[in-house]
């Protein structure tokens, strides 16, 4: 039989354990030897002469893109006009020809 | 010895420019309490240096996410608390492709690697409180360790481990039930 082992949980209680020696001395060191360097902020710089090139170039695809959405709006226009026109013209000729005249028509039409 | 301020520590480690070397004043000022918390758990100086380095690594990659809400202690207590679990766990399962007895765990193992420690300097009883110790689970371990040797409170470790004081003490005193126990069947 082992002798009576009497442990107080409710005193403080003693390491048993051991570091190397001059562990801590050199621990902080070692520490941030390893700790990866950090990440620089991301510097955004434009010189002025940069901000005047990118304003040009914006206000040149705008201009691009006003000037051709405007000419197709005219070219829209003028289509449906002539559209228009040309139906109007063909329902007119149609209308006046008279029923004896129908299948000549038809021949030099369709 | 420069003077601890928490609140001027942590404005240092949201500036970019002192970040680092607020974060070395940091390491300089916490690292031999982490060590034992570290040690106390894992229980081989090895694996306490190695878990060491992971929780400061870790700490200064996450340092953004640092809201402020809990102390610096507490923050870093928690990081190196969840990497000796990671590690305890790790641990483990090699030991336990090894062990035979699978009920074992392989915390016996633990052991085992302990009574191999050339940094344990404990007498007979330390030694069989550290065998009895070895076979809790991982987390009742860990509770067992910070309120017996790290002497913190309930509170601190309920900060820590994110467990209720209450399910903190009902851990403690049924891991003190345990080693008692363990202790009763080493004497007979």
């Amino acid at each position: 039989m082992n002798s009576k082992i009497n442990i107080d949980f409710d005193a403080p209680a003693k390491n048993p354990y051991t570091v190397p020696a001059d562990y801590f001395d050199t621990l902080t060191e070692r520490i941030m030897q390893n700790v990866p360097e950090g990440k620089k902020p991301r510097r955004f710089f434009l010189h002025p002469m940069h901000w005047a090139a990118a304003a040009a170039c914006v206000a040149l695809v705008w201009s691009a893109y006003i000037y051709v959405h405007k000419t197709s709006a005219i070219e829209t226009d003028t289509v449906a006009v002539a559209d228009m026109e040309y139906a109007a013209e063909e329902d007119y000729s149609y209308a006046i020809i008279g029923n004896g005249d129908i299948l000549t028509y038809l021949d030099e039409n369709y | 010895m420069q003077q601890y301020d928490e609140k001027e520590m942590v404005e240092h480690l949201m500036n970019e420019k002192t970040r680092r070397r607020a974060f070395e004043q940091m390491v300089n000022h916490f690292s031999r309490r982490l060590y034992w918390q570290i040690r106390h758990v894992v229980v081989i100086h090895e694996d306490a240096d190695d878990v060491l380095q992971n929780t400061f690594i870790k700490a200064w990659k996450s340092l953004d996410t640092f809201k402020g809400e809990a102390k610096l202690s507490t923050w870093l207590y928690r990081i190196a608390y969840n990497e000796s679990i990671t590690l305890l766990n790790k641990r483990r399962n090699e030991l336990s492709l090894d062990a035979d007895d699978e009920d074992d765990d392989g915390r016996e193992a633990a052991y085992l690697q302990l009574e191999s420690d050339p940094y344990f300097d404990g007498d007979e009883t330390q030694r069989l409180l550290e065998e009895a110790v070895c076979r809790l689970p991982d987390k009742q371990r860990a509770v067992f360790k910070m309120k017996y040797y790290d002497e913190m409170k309930y509170e601190e470790i309920s900060e820590v481990t994110g467990t209720t004081t209450g399910a903190l003490k009902a851990s403690y005193h049924l891991a003190v039930e345990k080693i008692t126990k363990f202790l009763k069947a080493y004497e007979q």
